[in-house]
C-alpha cells in the first residue's frame, strides 16, 4: 500500500505478507541402524513453514529556503511459525509451532562461591567457581530436558530491523546520516575469546581469561572458573545476551565550493568530504559484533570503524 | 470465426489427451536410472556378487583396522591422540569421537555403533541379495556363491560380536532395510539369542569356506573356526565371571564350562587341522646390536608388509598403497615426526618395559628404575632406566616392539630416507653426537620414556596414510593363547597348551616356561595373561580381555582405592586413573552406553542400568 500526503512531502509505503512454504525439502531423520549405511539420508518433503510479517518505509522531504532535508525510516517485522513435519522432532531448536530456530537453553542460577552453594544446588559434578544450572523439571538431575524454550525469541535471526537515513542540505554544505538496527533476536556470548576452558597448547588467552574467571584470590570474577565444569561453556542464560542493537552505519559531511570560485581554475565542481563508518553501536551485547549471525567463532574480528576523508573534483 | 473455435477445441483436446495419457503413467518417480547400474541389472553373475562382497568387506575393515585405539582402555598403551576424519570411512570415522582413557570411556562410541550398524547393513545386503540368486543359479555357480554369502555371513557375525561385548542386549536384523519404520520401533535382542545367531553365521561360514583363501584378505575355513571359538570363549568368560551391569543376563556355569569346551574344540582344530604356522617358523630370528636397527627380530617384521598374507594372519583386513585412498595410517599413528611426519598417536606406557622377561632367566627382569637424565650415573647405573645396558637379553619382542633411550629408527621425509635417528626421551629433533658420529634425535611426543618401533615401518617410499600392511583381526598367535585359557579353564595347565606358549615365548627368545609357572590354573592364566599383554600391544585386545576378565579393579585399583599412576623413565608422575572412583565409574567400563540420541526416536530401545 504506497501513500502520498501533503503534497507528497510525506509519502509512506506499507507491505503486509503471510507466506506458507510447504514441502521443504531436507534431508530425513534416520535411526543410527542405518546411518552407517546410508549416508547422506535421503531427502524428503519435510515441513511446512509460515513467515508473517509486515513492511513499512516512510519518508518526508521538504525545503525551507536554502535548507533541503529528507528523512527515511523503514522497518520490517518478521515471526516465523513451523506447522508441519513429518520427520522425528528431538529435543532441540526447531519444534512444532515455534519459530524456527526459536532459543533454547539452560538456565543459570549464577557462579558457585562455596562448597555451600554446591551442595544447595542439584548435584551436578561442580566445584565452587562453577556455573550453577537451574533443574528446571525438578527431577534432581541436569540433564538436555532442562532446557528452556523461548516461543518469541529467534536464536538466529531478528524479528524487527529498522533503518533511518536523514539527508540535510544547507548552501553548499550536505549531511547524511544513516542509522540502522534490529531487535528480537538473542544469542549466547560463547566464541574462542571468552572460554573458559580453554586449550592447554596453541591457545593465546586473553587479560580477560585471567582478570575475570571466578578463582580463590578473585572471589568475585565475573567469570566462571578456569578449566571447570562443562557447565560453563554450555548455552545458559548466564551467557545470554540480548542481540539488539543501534549502530550509527554511516556519517557523511560535505562541502560543494561555489562554482564561481570553481570558473576561475577552470574546474567544473569540486566536493570536499568526510565519512566516518560505524562510528557507533549501541548494544548490550558483550561481544564483538551483535550483527553478526552464525557460529561466533567465525566471526572474531570487530566491526571496523573506518574514517575518510576525500575531494572530488571534476573537470 | 466457428473455424477458428474449432481449431482452438481441437488444440485443447489434443493437448489436453497429451497431459493425461502421459500423467497417468504408473510409479512415474519410480523408473530405472539411465545413468547409474540399477540395483535389477545388477545381482546376475559371480562377479557381481563378488564386487558387492568386496563392499562389504571395505565397510567394515573400517570397523576394525583401527582397534589399536582401543588398547589405550587398559594399562601399557596411551592412546595420545587420534587421527580420524569424521565421514570418511577409509580415515578412521567409525572410531571419531571415542574416548581412549583407561576410564570414562563408555559413553563415547554413540557413532562407532552406528557405524558397526553401517556394516550390518552393508553385509545383509549381500546376504540376501546373493540368496536371491542362488534360486535361480547355475548349479556350476552354486559352491562360489555359497562361499561369498559365508564370507558375508563371517563379516556380519564379526560386527554383532563386537557389538553384543561392547553393549550386551543389541537390536538384531537380518533384513535388507527399506525404510526407517522398519527398523525405528526395534527393541534389544537378549544376548544369548543375538550369539546363537552369530554362531549361525560363522557356522555357515566355517561349512561353506575354502580351507585356504585364493586370494590375500579373503576369509577361509580357519578365520570362521577362530572367531566361533572367540565367540564362544567371550560367552564362556560372560558365563563365568558375570555381567552384573547387563541386567537381563543370568551368568551359569554350566553354560561357561560348556563355552570353553566347545571354544576349546574349535581352537584346536584350527592349530591342528590346517598346517598353521606361526609367521617365520615362530623362529625369534636376530636380534641384533643394542642400539643398532639394521637387524632387527623376526616379530618386528610380522607387523610389516612382508607378513601379509603369511598363514599365522588367520584373518587379515587389505590395504593399498600409495594412491589407492585405501592406505592404513598405523605408521602415522604409531611413528614419530621423524618418520614422514608421523605424530605419536601411539605411545606405550613406562610400565610395558618390565612386562618383558629375560631371555637368560625366562622370567621377569629385575624392575628397571626411573632415574632423571639430570641424576649422576643416570646413563650408567645399574638397571636405571635410562641405561640402555638395562634393556639387554631381553625378549627379542621388547626391542621388535618399543625404543627407548638411544634406540634406533629410520628417519624419512618426503618418500626418502633420512638415515638411522636415535630416540632420546625429551631430547627433540636435536644434534646428539653418538660415538663421534652425529645423529639428529627422533622428533617425537611421548609421555613415558618409550615409542613404538612395531608397525612402523623401516624403509622409506610411502607417506604416512599409504600404508600397505593387512590388519590381522585374527592372527595364530592369539589363537593359541585363546586355546591355552579355554583349556586351563576347564581342566587347569595342560601339556599341550603349555607347548603352545612355549612357541609363542620362542618367538622372543625366551626359555619354555618353568614349572612353577605351569603348576596351577591361577599361575598358568597369570602366564597366559602375560603373553597376551606382550605378545598383542597394540592390536586392542587388551581392553576387551580386561572386560570379560572382570580385570579393571584387579590391574588399577578397587573402587574409592587411592589411584594407580603412570609414570615415565624419569620417574615423574603423569597420569593418575581410577583415584577416588566410585562403583558407577568401573561398572560404566564394562559396559557401554545405549546411543540417547537413539533412546529419544525409540521408545522401545531400553538403556544399560549404569548409564541410566
Amino acid at each position: 500500500m504506497d501513500l502520498g500526503f501533503l503534497k507528497n512531502r510525506l509519502t509512506t509505503e506499507f507491505d503486509y505478507y503471510d507466506r506458507l512454504t510447504t514441502g521443504m525439502n531436507q534431508g530425513s531423520s534416520l535411526s543410527n541402524l542405518l546411518t552407517g549405511a546410508y549416508t547422506p539420508a535421503p531427502r524428503i518433503n519435510i515441513g511446512n513453514l509460515r513467515n508473517r510479517g509486515i513492511e513499512g518505509n516512510v519518508t518526508w522531504k521538504d525545503k525551507t529556503g536554502d535548507f533541503y532535508y529528507s528523512i527515511n525510516v523503514n522497518a520490517s517485522y518478521n515471526t516465523s511459525q513451523l506447522e508441519k513435519w513429518s520427520g522425528y522432532l528431538g529435543r532441540g531448536n526447531t519444534f512444532l509451532n515455534m519459530p524456527y530456530h526459536f532459543l533454547y537453553g539452560y538456565i543459570d542460577q549464577g557462579i558457585a562461591k562455596t562448597w555451600q552453594d554446591v551442595y544447595n544446588a542439584t548435584p551436578q559434578g561442580i566445584s565452587p567457581g562453577d556455573v550453577i544450572l537451574k533443574d528446571l523439571n525438578g527431577d534432581g538431575r541436569i540433564d538436555g530436558n532442562d532446557q528452556k524454550a523461548y516461543p518469541n525469541i529467534q536464536r538466529d535471526r531478528p524479528t524487527t530491523n529498522f533503518g533511518m537515513t536523514t539527508n540535510l542540505s544547507w548552501k553548499g554544505f550536505d549531511l547524511s546520516i544513516l542509522l540502522q538496527g534490529s531487535a528480537g533476536r538473542k544469542d549466547y556470548w560463547l566464541n574462542y575469546f571468552n572460554t573458559t576452558n580453554f586449550a592447554s597448547t596453541r591457545y593465546a588467552s586473553s587479560w580477560t581469561q585471567l582478570d575475570n574467571p571466578w578463582s580463590v584470590s578473585n572471589p568475585n570474577g565475573i567469570w566462571p572458573r578456569l578449566g571447570g565444569s562443562g557447565n560453563n561453556t554450555t548455552t545458559s542464560t548466564f551467557w545470554l545476551d540480548d542481540m539488539s542493537y543501534l549502530r550509527l552505519k554511516n556519517i557523511q559531511l560535505g562541502y560543494n565550493m561555489p562554482k564561481k570560485w570553481l570558473q576561475r581554475i577552470g574546474v567544473e565542481n569540486v566536493r570536499i568530504y568526510a565519512t566516518a563508518e560505524n562510528l557507533l553501536t549501541l548494544t548490550k551485547f558483550r561481544g564483538l559484533d551483535p550483527a553478526a549471525t552464525g557460529s561466533q567463532n567465525d566471526n572474531l574480528y570487530p566491526v571496523n570503524k573506518s574514517f575518510s576523508i576525500g575531494i572530488n573534483i571534476g573537470l | 470465426m466457428r473455424k477458428i473455435t474449432f481449431n482452438i477445441l481441437v488444440i485443447f483436446t489434443l493437448v489436453g489427451l497429451a497431459l493425461f495419457t502421459s500423467s497417468c503413467t504408473k510409479n512415474l518417480l519410480e523408473q530405472q536410472p539411465t545413468v547409474d547400474l540399477a540395483s535389477s541389472s545388477f545381482w546376475n553373475t559371480e562377479a557381481d556378487a563378488t564386487t558387492a562382497l568386496m563392499g562389504s568387506y571395505s565397510a567394515v575393515r573400517a570397523l576394525f583396522d583401527r582397534d589399536y585405539y582401543f588398547d589405550g582402555q587398559g594399562e601399557y598403551y596411551r592412546t595420545r591422540t587420534t587421527n580420524t576424519s569424521s565421514g570418511d570411512m577409509n580415515l578412521g570415522a567409525p572410531y571419531a569421537g571415542g574416548s581412549w582413557n583407561p576410564s570414562g570411556y563408555g559413553g563415547s562410541f554413540d557413532t562407532y555403533y552406528s557405524y558397526l550398524y553401517g556394516g550390518v547393513n552393508r553385509t545383509n545386503y549381500v546376504i540376501e541379495n546373493v540368496k536371491k540368486m542362488l534360486t535361480t543359479a547355475k548349479p556350476a555357480s552354486v559352491a562360489n556363491l555359497e562361499a561369498i554369502i559365508g564370507e558375508a555371513r563371517l563379516l556380519r557375525g564379526m560386527v554383532y560380536f563386537r557389538l553384543i561385548s561392547m553393549w550386551g542386549d543389541v537390536p538384531y536384523f537380518t533384513k535388507i532395510i527399506q525404510a526407517d519404520a522398519e527398523v525405528s520401533n526395534l527393541s534389544r535382542t537378549p544376548i544369548a539369542q543375538v550369539k546363537d545367531s552369530i554362531l549361525a553365521d560363522f557356522t555357515y561360514a566355517y561349512d561353506k569356506l575354502p580351507v585356504r583363501a585364493a586370494i590375500s584378505g579373503r576369509a577361509a575355513k580357519p578365520a570362521a573356526l577362530a572367531f566361533r571359538g572367540k565367540l564362544q570363549l567371550f560367552w564362556a568368560c560372560w558365563n563365568k565371571n558375570g555381567w552384573p551391569e547387563l541386567e537381563t543376563f543370568k551368568p551359569d556355569a554350566a553354560a561357561a564350562t560348556a563355552a570353553y569346551t566347545a571354544a576349546a574344540a574349535d581352537f584346536n582344530a584350527v592349530i591342528n587341522n590346517y598346517g598353521l604356522k606361526l609367521f617365520r617358523n615362530g623362529d625369534p630370528g636376530d636380534v641384533g646390536t643394542m642400539g643398532d636397527a639394521t637387524v632387527l627380530p623376526n616379530y618386528f617384521y610380522l607387523f610389516m608388509p612382508i607378513a601379509n598374507n603369511d598363514p599365522e594372519m588367520i584373518m587379515s583386513f587389505t590395504h593399498g598403497s600409495t594412491g589407492s585412498g585405501q592406505g592404513e595410517e598405523l605408521m602415522r599413528d604409531f611413528g614419530s615426526r621423524t618418520q614422514e611426519s608421523s605424530v605419536n598417536a601411539a605411545a606405550p606406557r613406562y610400565e610395558i618395559a618390565d612386562r618383558y622377561q629375560s631371555t637368560i632367566t625366562g622370567d621377569f627382569a629385575t624392575k628397571l628404575i626411573p632415574t632423571a637424565a639430570t641424576a649422576t650415573g643416570a646413563r650408567t647405573k645399574l638397571n636405571s632406566a635410562l641405561n640402555p645396558a638395562s634393556y639387554a637379553n631381553r625378549d627379542y619382542r621388547m626391542k621388535s616392539t618399543i625404543m627407548w633411550d638411544y634406540e634406533m629408527n629410520l628417519g624419512m621425509i618426503n618418500l626418502v630416507s633420512t638415515g638411522f635417528c636415535p630416540f632420546i626421551y625429551k631430547t627433540i629433533a636435536a644434534n646428539v653426537n653418538i660415538n663421534g658420529v652425529n645423529y639428529i634425535s627422533n622428533n617425537s611426543s611421548s609421555n613415558s620414556g618409550y615409542i613404538f618401533r612395531k608397525f612402523v615401518r623401516n624403509y622409506a617410499g610411502q607417506g604416512r596414510s599409504d600404508g600397505d600392511y593387512s590388519w590381522p583381526v585374527m592372527r595364530l598367535a592369539d589363537v593359541y593363547l585363546m586355546y591355552a585359557e579355554a583349556t586351563n579353564e576347564i581342566n587347569g595347565p595342560q601339556a599341550d597348551a603349555i607347548a603352545l606358549l612355549n612357541k609363542i615365548r620362542h618367538r622372543g627368545n625366551l626359555p619354555a616356561l618353568a614349572p612353577a609357572k605351569t603348576a596351577d590354573k591361577a599361575t598358568f592364566f597369570s602366564a597366559i595373561e602375560q603373553e597376551r599383554i606382550v605378545e598383542l600391544v597394540g592390536e586392542g585386545q587388551r581392553s576387551f580381555d580386561l572386560r570379560r576378565w572382570r580385570a579393571i579393579e584387579r590391574v588399577w585399583c578397587p573402587p574409592y582405592g587411592t589411584g594407580v599412576w603412570r609414570i615415565d623413565t624419569w620417574g615423574a608422575n603423569q597420569s593418575q586413573y581410577f583415584l577416588n572412583t566410585s562403583e558407577l565409574t568401573y561398572q560404566q567400563c564394562y559396559i557401554f552406553r545405549i546411543p540417547p540420541g537413539e533412546r529419544n526416536r525409540n521408545s522401545n530401545l531400553t538403556q544399560n542400568k549404569p548409564w541410566m
